[in-house]
């Protein structure tokens, strides 16, 4: 046990456990969000399509998050645009767009050498955060929660009610274009460190957690911050005792949360 | 196991080039043959029941399928395809007993699953190449052994698309009233989720599980740009897929581009899609 506590008060660590934190307040606000307006899957779809932007910013020796946010500003407006314009469903516009940019991004990839960055990509390495990756992780968080709070009231009309908050005078089509940048930002910095496959798990899991037991936004938040910030800081503990990838095991943890409550609330109907 | 050389031969006297005359080019080719019309057919229920995301899903499943397979000591043949069909019938499970919505459900499942078969994968550093497998697919190195199992997939595929494609296209538009028509919807719900994993984990060994979701829905929707009737879009997705198939193959063999397969066929597919977008608008009704 003294060993554990040796470890956790590494610099490495200290500086993972406060990544960790930020991550999972600005995810799981922003999760509530993604889950009342069923964007589950154009989340997903984000995250993904950061990669091709990562891959151009590589050959052209951009910072890899330009890169991203590039790709992801991209994707967002495009599929708003594709669904609007066409007469197909959103979510089949999210299925072309982000598999049609993942193609381009290999099809410049294949025969190229970086594939061992781009694994690194895919799974993140919270262990080995930078300064300057916290310090962008902390201005996104900042964006999150000051867009939360300041545009707090219109985002709650138009995702409960998009035919009201038209009559009062809120454009819904233009709050939804700034939920989805405010998204995209979210969904670049947390790739840093979690990893393109389990971003969307951080944004998903802790605010269905929280959806079951509240339809009550404010604290569908609270509960979705403290499941979050549960499974991240006990992902990060087991990492260090055991040698798992810590992505994965937050994502685990946050998922047996879920699946306890989802027990749990099947008990209780039944009864 | 009988042989398939005669297939083989037609395919050979059909494309009379140089690089046809490799069996495993063949077999690639035959593979895809079977796979592409399958995920274009189930594509276009897909988009309408709005499963894209429940397919990706399924998708990414075949990646802890083969973890699995590593710890339980089986091949990831049969795991694969099992865990695939697991993954899609807790899904549908799960969202008829929550309030949740949808793709929140899938989107929980999907990582949970995933971050699972990491986990495996991380303590086996052995596997990377089937990571890697997994990831862009690998179509040259389909087997025999695989290319019947897709055989057999494609017959009961086919049969079940016969019977129920129209019914099918009922429920997509609107389910309570196929089941005061006597359609029984969840039996053909659940069937079709289950064809339906089985065909994406199958995909995923053709194109990667990044792009399946394109070998699905892309034919579909293109077809449904050029098409007037469901019968129509039924035929065109197929021959959309076929085409891009066999073009998205052939140009990622010629030796001065030389790219992966996979992503080749998907981009061959986008170009249709932008082509029907094209003709949909200035030449449709």
């Amino acid at each position: 046990m003294d060993n554990l506590f040796d470890t956790l008060r590494q610099d490495y660590v200290i500086r993972a456990m406060i990544a960790t934190l930020l991550l999972c307040i600005s995810c799981a606000t922003m999760g509530v969000y993604v889950v009342l307006r069923k964007m589950a899957f154009l989340g997903d779809a984000l995250a993904h399509t950061a990669l091709p932007g990562i891959v151009l910013a590589y050959f052209l020796k951009w910072p890899l998050f330009v890169g991203a946010l590039f790709a992801d500003i991209l994707t967002a407006l495009g599929i708003s645009w594709l669904a609007k314009r066409e007469k197909i469903k959103e979510d089949t516009a999210v299925g072309i767009l982000f598999s049609s940019m993942f193609a381009l991004g290999l099809f410049f990839l294949s025969g190229k050498s970086v594939r061992q960055d781009l694994t690194h990509m895919l799974f993140g390495s919270i262990i080995n955060v930078t300064t300057k990756e916290i310090t962008f992780m902390a201005i996104t968080t900042l964006i999150v929660i000051s867009f939360l709070t300041l545009i707090g009231k219109e985002l709650a009309v138009t995702s409960m009610t998009p035919n009201y908050a038209r009559q009062i005078g809120i454009n819904p089509d233009f709050i939804r274009t700034l939920i989805l940048l405010v998204l995209a930002i979210t969904v670049v910095s947390s790739i840093q460190l979690v990893g393109v496959i389990l971003t969307s798990a951080m944004l998903i899991t802790p605010a269905a957690t929280a959806g079951l037991f509240t339809k009550r936004i404010f604290p569908m938040m609270l509960l979705s911050t403290v499941f979050a910030i549960t499974s991240g800081i006990g992902g990060l503990i087991i990492t260090c005792i055991y040698n798992y990838p810590p992505g994965v095991v937050m994502v685990l943890l946050a998922t047996l949360l879920f699946l306890i409550s989802f027990s749990i609330k099947s008990i209780f109907k039944r009864s | 196991m009988p042989e398939l050389t005669i297939i083989y031969d037609i395919l050979a006297y059909l494309f009379p080039f140089e690089f046809m005359k490799i069996s495993f080019m063949q077999r690639a080719l035959l593979g895809l043959l079977l796979i592409a019309p399958m995920a274009a057919v189930m594509g276009i229920q897909v988009v309408n029941f709005k499963m894209a995301f429940f397919a990706d899903a399924i998708g990414h499943s075949a990646f802890t399928g083969v973890a699995l397979g590593l710890i339980l000591g089986i091949s990831p043949q049969w795991t694969m395809p099992a865990f695939g069909l697991f993954v899609g019938f807790s899904i549908m499970w799960s969202q008829r007993k929550s309030t949740l919505a949808n793709d929140t459900i899938i989107g929980v499942f999907f990582s949970g699953v995933v971050a699972f078969g990491i986990a495996v994968v991380s303590r086996n550093s052995h596997v990377a190449r089937d990571v890697q497998t997994f990831l862009y697919g690998d179509i040259l190195t389909i087997t025999d052994q695989d290319i019947w199992f897709i055989l057999l997939l494609f017959f009961i595929l086919f049969i079940f698309q016969f019977f129920a494609y129209n019914r099918l296209m009922y429920l997509g538009l609107n389910s309570t009233l196929a089941e005061v028509h006597g359609v029984k919807v969840s039996v053909y719900q659940f069937i079709f989720a289950g064809l339906l994993s089985l065909v994406v984990i199958f995909s995923v060994w053709a194109v990667g599980v990044l792009l399946v979701t394109a070998l699905l829905i892309i034919p579909a929707a293109s077809a449904r740009n050029f098409a007037n009737s469901s019968g129509q879009m039924f035929w065109y997705a197929i021959i959309i897929s076929i085409v891009s198939a066999i073009l998205g193959l052939f140009i990622s063999t010629i030796s001065s581009i030389n790219t992966a397969t996979g992503a080749t066929v998907v981009l061959v597919s986008f170009i249709w899609y932008i082509i029907s977008a094209i003709y949909a608008r200035f030449l449709g009704q």
